[in-house]
């Protein structure tokens, strides 16, 4: 039982914060988007602003919004709210509490279930991870180059590739005949595009994460020093790689910016050198160095120091 | 935030364990917490609220719960709009004409965008009321933005948000074509790049 347990908080976790990000009951009743005062703070994960159900702000959304918008050069409580995200939690937020990201491991399940050929990860897909840091440039100049254009700044990667704001538009427009009087082409793209991911998700282990989400990318930057994360103790490891090997995301080294923190990593290690560190200001962590080891190699790539 | 510091090392003994579940116990309570505050900031919709339930001029109840104003094939709703020229007009007097109403902002560059297209449809459709309907935004903004622009509009405030309650909407831009008995024949719930072809149609459809 005990073992369950731990084998499911993450998941029970997953699920939890996709739940309640979405609790605006009435508003999936109604199929209308809230504007109620909660929506002005970020959540997170990604989960749309325009989701019937949602009761925050995408901080991607509302990033560009700020961008487009906004009369001031740096948009404070957008810049704000990423830091103290990404200083606290780092791409926990990824492994944990993003709801697209639980949808991606689910599909994930059906694939093999459903005997999907699983396509494993390489050179190719640490490759395309670059992919996402593009994405991140696209979400920050997008909608700047957008309003010096044509005046609307217009949120780019919202229009032209989030899967997770077509979720939400797909069972809008199913459900509005006024929306499906405006839809065209765009919708089609958008459509198209949710459709490759959920279904590369299913022999591609969490495509998007991986190779698209901005949000992640950006997260990833304070992978090295956020307040939680999986660190490895240099003085148990031994350099057998048994964890990278075993992670399903595009690591070099546990908890580089590729970590997810989903702590598969830390089932692998023979030697007990991975664990999950809190780390509140002041405190000091037991055994280990100051700054996470990178695990020693013995085709050794280029040491990643912080 | 925990306030005890948690190391989850290899060798974990059973007091440390208990320590972790009381946490984890303290964190699902805080999430609990958290889920459970933010159900009463659901009903704090400032800005849109559930459709009248009152008969209007003689059109059905709308079901409060479903807030849906504005539906094809139903009556249109009746609000009172106070025109920038200060005269009051109501929509149910725009009848015996085909009527586009459209809810607009300064700050809706969407909506900025699609007036091009309305003015088309009011110079090739001249017997065509186009009204244009402004959400909650002052007097002099809104006659500030007019002068700016060369457009042959029916130009109307709704500093109340009355008119708006009777439309309730998601987004802007709203737009509403009602034919001459005062019967809505499309709603086009948001913009997109080719907009005049669709009021096109959907005006002569309306004066069919």
């Amino acid at each position: 039982m005990k073992n369950f347990i731990a084998r499911t908080k993450r998941r029970f976790i997953q699920l939890l914060t996709a739940l309640l990000y979405n609790l605006d009951f009435q508003g999936i009743a109604t199929m209308t988007v809230n504007r109620a005062p909660s929506k002005a703070a970020c959540i997170p994960g990604l989960h749309c602003y325009s989701c019937p159900g949602a009761v925050g702000a995408c901080p991607i959304g509302a990033l560009q919004q700020a961008l487009g918008a906004s009369t001031l050069k740096l948009p404070f409580y957008m810049a704000g709210c990423l830091l103290a995200f990404g200083a606290l939690f780092g791409r926990t937020i990824c492994g944990w509490a993003c709801p697209f990201g639980f949808i991606q491991d689910m599909l994930d399940k059906l694939g093999r279930l459903l005997h999907v050929p699983q396509v494993r990860k390489g050179a190719w897909s640490r490759r395309l991870g670059l992919l996402k840091y593009v994405m991140l440039a696209l979400v920050i100049v997008g909608p700047v180059v957008m309003l010096a254009i044509d005046g609307i700044g217009s949120p780019l990667f919202c229009s032209y590739v989030c899967p997770a704001g077509t979720l939400a538009g797909v069972v809008l427009v199913s459900a509005t005949p006024e929306l499906q009087s405006v839809v065209g082409m765009l919708f089609g793209w958008k459509t198209f595009v949710l459709a490759a991911i959920v279904f590369g998700a299913m022999a591609v282990y969490r495509p998007f994460c991986r190779f698209l989400c901005p949000l992640g990318a950006l997260y990833g930057f304070f992978n090295r020093f956020c307040a939680l994360r999986y660190v490895v103790d240099q003085n148990a490891c031994t350099g057998c790689n048994a964890c990278v090997q075993m992670c399903r995301m595009d690591v070099k080294h546990v908890g580089d910016r590729e970590c997810i923190e989903c702590g598969e990593c830390k089932k692998a290690c023979a030697h007990g050198a991975i664990w999950f560190s809190v780390e509140l200001p002041g405190s000091k962590r037991l055994g280990a160095s100051d700054a996470p080891a990178p695990v020693k190699n013995a085709s050794s790539d280029r040491d990643e120091r912080p | 935030m925990m306030k005890s510091r948690i190391v989850e090392t290899a060798a974990s003994s059973g007091e440390s364990r208990s320590r972790m579940r009381r946490t984890a116990g303290l964190a699902a309570s805080a999430f609990a917490a958290c889920a459970l505050a933010s159900v009463p900031l659901m009903g704090c919709q400032s800005e849109e609220p559930a459709a009248p339930e009152v008969q209007q001029d003689g059109q059905t109840a709308i079901d409060s719960t479903k807030m849906r104003g504005a539906a094809e094939g139903h009556p249109a709703p009746d609000a009172v709009l106070e025109l920038l020229d200060g005269s009051t007009k109501s929509i149910a007097d725009y009848q015996g004409g085909v009527t586009v109403l459209s809810f607009w902002a300064t700050w809706c560059p969407y909506c900025i965008k699609e007036m091009p297209d309305l003015q088309k449809v009011k110079e090739n459709y001249p017997e065509t009321n186009v009204v244009l309907v402004n959400c909650g935004e002052e007097e002099g903004l809104v006659s500030d933005f007019v002068a700016q622009h060369d457009y042959g509009f029916d130009w109307a405030l709704d500093l109340d948000f009355d008119a708006q309650r009777a439309y309730p909407t998601s987004g802007i831009p709203y737009t509403v074509v009602i034919d001459a008995e005062g019967v809505v024949t499309k709603i086009f719930a948001g913009s997109g790049p080719d907009m005049y072809s669709k009021f096109e149609q959907a005006v002569k459809e309306a004066a069919a």
